[in-house]
């Protein structure tokens, strides 16, 4: 995967980031009384998410 | 099962000490310091976000609001998650500039000292509630433990033993570039603690109230509408607010931009941080829904707020429920700690130095230091006075929401200052009031009011404070704030600086200084700072700043004294605020902004902030550096030395090509004035300057490698065309090595004049020489005389084959093609070469023996392979001392043969090896030799498929060998038999 620069690494997570838990898709998929901890599974992918793409940016930061 | 009151002021005092011995031994280096400055240590340091809101409150908050709780982590996720775009530019602003605190980055950026010290009252005001909030849980917590009424002495004893913890370990520095190590460990400690008190009581509030992971399951499906209000408020008007809250507060609370910034070590940690911290976050807020659910299960009457003490309590184990204390210890003192010092930092800086103003003083650094100590004394006597004052408010939620909100005023700013180059000082400051006066009405004064109900708009806020509320008020302060920032700055114009402020923070620093300095010295630097800071503190600074910039005592150059202004503005920011430090150089080191020179002397600072902010510069700004960038190219690639001298004889610019002409570098002479240039180059520069010529042909100058020969050319820079500012441009050509060559062009000819002349005398010697032989002769018919006449006979002889021989290497020069190869016998060829270099007085004390078989030939020309070894024995003998001797030997080898020509004299250096063969390269001084004679060696051997190698003597003592390797006679190659 080509690296991207820094802008496009934050605004793909920020775009990630909304969807995951402030759009429709969020209120939708808690309407369908998922278990409580899904959240947090979530959360967890999202961080991992981050983990990858802003490591990735090691010489751009 | 309770506790007595002594206990729990035992236990939570032992742990304040251990926290002060986790400090000592951080700083002491007690504890290694790859463990201290691990990036996991400073991950750790942030988990200051977690106080006792989110320790304790945080279940409270989930009974009233279910999932709702966690936004407060989830928007940090999605704050650290901007981390390349909004925490790394913060971060290299911060440590460029070196500020401290979001007050200063505001006044920085707005060259304001109004923003600075409005952004410090908000923060001031959204801070000390909750910092009561924190001594409150303290008490609150107490009191669920002791069943006691709030003990005041465990508030006052708390605050007393935080405030040192501070005084000691988080005002031990002036500047910023020092951190506090010992702090940052202490407060990753904390977070640990919290951490692992949170996780292991909902492991065991699991197993308690449900008997493990299945029993939870188990309870929630038999309790559906538990789970139901647990989601009910996702993607609700609140869920995006608080979000929206939690995201501002993640890096603009004081203490997280304190912990972030200030104390940052390295961009590595940040970067492990922008998925290290919300993953500590996750896992910490993972921990409350379960017990949670488990106080609920088991029936708990502790209000919710505390429902982590009563799970602690109900499990009957001492030890669980001091640990779950201390968490709730390590949650408040962190944040209390690490508030204040951000917050004092700030009320410095902003509030009481532009009051009482820097003074003279034999310890200035002493004076700040205890300035800063007291602030943060008072600043929690403060926070304890509103502990006082709020006993009566209820929840821990809403005083940390008002405090986010307060933050979020800031978050317009904070886009302004990282993508919006045009917002104005006006319209931050307006945007500002507009959004704080707002959140003064309806989120702070009803938390505050002790009176009856306040309506707005028909609305009681006084009661409405809920987390709702609060969602709607992010969105209406913030967004009035940010539609005033934008009217107000589309209406108002940027001053100067503020411009300049505002590139600076988007890394694209063209500022240029205004003037030339008038200090000449860093000395001098100190005695103009003197008056406001006192010599020994300005001492301290320009030494520090020299340090910072590499430079010593001495520097006189213009261009390193405006860096070293630069650095000291820098410096004196961290220390007093970017407003007040840029306030005392400006005033201290002065600027003669009449100077002429201006530009040639700042040349060099405006070319590397130029380079610095290349990928930062858009449109006609990026086509006219690109146009910058090529004529300077075009002066830097000129094969001519080009030095600019600015109209007090300084060293503007210094090319490549004279670096390599005269072997000085630019950085070395940059700014330099041309006296101070090494001799002779500035005796050169400066007498070439002082003529009334503009060129000058051929000057010699002597150098310790030789004479130099250079052609010189002068102009005046204009700056306006017609005009000028007296500036030079000066070209230097290298013209030695033509000089070189018309020399030695001029002794060949001498030389080959003499080669005639001696040719034309050597055949009129011929003639009466043969007379003399023949009457020799006759004379040797007579007995009487016949000894005599044999002795007459062998020396006209002699001289006769001296004359033939030197006619025959005459005449050989004239023909400029090639001579036909031919079976020729070697022997012979070297004892003529050997007995043609004896003729030079040179040789009559070397040694010439020969080692060739009488049979041996090889296929060459005679009088070309004359000239070769004639050459060879020429070097030989101009290395070689008195009594030394020259050995030439032969021997077959299949096709060729291999000749060697040995010499006992100095042999070759390694630095002249690999030119040794090179046309006009000689290690004899001008005039004494061309430099030709091994080239031609070299090229008269390659024309009969020979060779010749030159190295230094194998085996025993010193000397040089030449290897000549040519066909054997037998040997001869198809193309030189067509030839």
């Amino acid at each position: 995967m080509a690296r991207m620069d820094s802008a496009a690494v934050g605004l793909l997570l920020l775009g990630v980031g909304i969807v995951l838990f402030a759009s429709p898709l969020t209120t939708w998929w808690f309407s369908r009384e998922p278990p409580w901890y899904s959240a947090f599974c979530i959360g967890f992918g999202y961080i991992a998410l981050v983990a990858v793409l802003v490591g990735r940016q090691r010489h751009d930061l | 099962m309770t506790f007595s009151l002594g206990a729990l002021f035992l236990s939570a005092s032992a742990y304040l000490l251990v926290l002060f011995v986790i400090a000592q031994a951080s700083e002491k280096d007690w504890i290694p310091r790859a463990i201290v400055r691990h990036p996991a240590v400073y991950v750790h340091s942030l988990g200051v976000y977690a106080t006792t809101w989110s320790y304790y409150g945080s279940v409270g908050f989930a009974a009233d609001s279910g999932l709702l709780y966690l936004t407060i982590y989830l928007g940090v996720t999605l704050a650290f998650a901007l981390t390349p775009i909004v925490l790394m530019p913060l971060l290299r602003l911060t440590q460029r500039h070196q500020l401290t605190s979001i007050a200063d980055v505001f006044a920085f950026r707005f060259d304001s000292r109004l923003a600075g010290v409005l952004v410090t009252l908000m923060l001031l005001t959204g801070s000390l509630p909750y910092i009561a909030l924190q001594i409150r849980a303290v008490s609150e917590s107490t009191q669920v433990l002791s069943g006691d009424s709030p003990p005041q002495v465990i508030a006052v004893v708390f605050c007393l033993l935080v405030s040192v913890f501070a005084i000691i370990f988080g005002a031990r520095h002036v500047s910023p570039r020092e951190k506090h190590s010992g702090l940052v460990a202490a407060i990753a400690f904390e977070s640990l603690i919290k951490l692992f008190a949170l996780v292991l009581l909902a492991i065991i509030a699991i197993g308690m109230a449900f008997g493990g992971w299945g029993g939870l399951h188990t309870w929630l499906e038999a309790n559906p509408t538990r789970l139901d209000s647990f989601h009910s408020d996702v993607g609700s008007q609140a869920w995006t607010g608080l979000l929206f809250l939690s995201f501002a507060a993640a890096f603009l609370l004081p203490r997280q931009f304190h912990m972030l910034f200030a104390e940052n070590l390295h961009p590595r940690g940040l970067r492990t941080a922008s998925w290290g911290f919300p993953l500590y976050l996750l896992v910490l807020a993972m921990a409350i829904p379960p017990i949670l659910w488990a106080a609920q299960a088991l029936g708990m009457t502790t209000p919710a707020d505390y429902s982590v003490l009563g799970i602690a309590l109900a499990s009957d184990s001492a030890a669980l429920a001091l640990l779950t204390y201390l968490g709730g210890i390590s949650a408040a003192s962190a944040m209390i700690i690490v508030t204040t010092l951000a917050l004092s930092s700030m009320c410095l800086n902003h509030l009481v130095l532009p009051i009482i103003r820097v003074t003279p003083h034999p310890d200035l650094y002493g004076r700040l230091r205890w300035l800063r100590r007291a602030l943060i004394g008072g600043l929690i006597a403060a926070g304890y006075g509103f502990y006082l004052s709020l006993a009566q408010t209820e929840g821990l939620v809403a005083w940390g929401l008002i405090s986010f909100l307060a933050m979020a005023q800031l978050l317009p700013g904070i886009i302004a200052l990282l993508s919006w180059p045009a917002a104005t000082r006006a319209g931050f400051i307006a945007g500002l009031m507009a959004g704080g006066t707002i959140w003064g009405f309806t989120a702070l004064l009803p938390a505050l009011s002790t009176v009856g109900p306040i309506h707005i708009a028909g609305l009681d806020i006084a009661t409405a404070q809920s987390p709702a509320y609060f969602g709607q008020l992010a969105f209406w302060t913030v967004s009035t704030n940010a539609i005033v920032l934008v009217a107000v700055s589309l209406l108002t114009r940027q001053n100067p600086r503020e411009y300049e402020a505002a590139a600076a923070c988007r890394e694209v620093s063209v500022r240029i200084p205004s003037g030339a300095l008038i200090a000449t010295s860093p000395g001098e630097f100190v005695v103009q700072l003197t008056p406001v800071m006192g010599e020994p503190a300005a001492r301290a600074e320009i030494e520090k700043a020299l340090n910072d910039r590499n430079l010593a005592w001495s520097e006189n150059r213009p261009n390193r004294l405006q860096q070293l202004r630069e650095q000291v503005q820098s410096n004196l920011s961290g220390m007093m605020g970017p407003v007040l430090a840029r306030d005392i150089v400006d005033e201290c080191l002065r600027l003669d902004v009449d100077s002429r020179s201006v530009i040639a002397q700042n040349m060099h600072i405006i070319e590397e902030r130029l380079e610095q902010s290349r990928n930062g510069l858009r449109g006609i700004a990026a086509e006219l550096d690109a146009l910058r960038r090529y004529h300077r190219q075009m002066l830097e690639d000129l094969p001519l030395g080009v030095v600019a001298i600015s109209t007090g004889k300084r060293i503007a610019r210094w090319n490549p090509a004279l670096h390599q002409i005269t072997g000085i570098g630019a950085s070395a002479m940059l700014g330099r004035l041309v006296s101070e240039v090494p001799a002779p180059w500035g005796e050169l520069l400066e007498q070439f300057i002082d003529e009334n010529t503009s060129h000058a042909y051929k000057r010699s100058l002597p150098l310790p490698q030789g004479v130099r020969w250079l052609n010189l050319h002068k102009t005046l820079i204009s700056e306006t065309p017609g005009g000028s500012n007296n500036d030079y441009l000066v070209l230097i050509e290298d013209v030695t090595d033509g000089q070189r060559l018309e020399d030695e062009l001029a002794h060949s000819e001498r030389l080959a004049s003499i080669g005639r002349l001696a040719a034309g005398v050597a055949h009129e010697i011929g003639n009466p020489i043969t007379a003399i032989a023949c009457l020799a002769q006759e004379l040797a018919q007579d007995n009487n005389q016949q000894t005599s006449a044999q002795s007459i006979l062998e020396q006209t002889q002699r001289i006769s084959h001296i004359v033939q021989t030197l006619t025959s290497y005459a005449h050989a020069g004239h023909d400029a093609t090639p001579q036909r190869p031919d079976d020729i016998p070697l022997l012979p060829i070297a004892l003529e070469a050997g007995r043609l270099v004896q003729l030079d007085p040179e040789a009559n004390q070397i040694e010439f023996t020969y080692d060739i078989a009488k049979d041996m030939q090889v296929l060459a020309a005679h009088q070309s392979l004359v000239q070769v070894f004639v050459n060879l024995y020429n070097n030989a003998v101009h290395a070689s001392a008195d009594g030394g001797r020259i050995h030439t030997s032969a021997k077959r080898q299949r096709n060729h043969v291999q000749i060697r020509i040995t010499d006992s004299g100095h042999g070759i250096p390694s630095s002249i090896r690999s030119k040794i063969m090179e046309p006009f390269f000689t290690t004899k001084r001008p005039g004494e030799g061309t430099g030709l004679g091994l080239a031609l060696v070299d090229n008269i051997l390659s024309h009969y498929h020979g060779s010749v190698r030159l190295q230094s003597r194998r085996g025993r003592g010193t000397g040089a060998e030449a290897i000549i390797q040519l066909p054997r006679a037998t040997a001869k190659p198809p193309e030189v038999l067509d030839a």
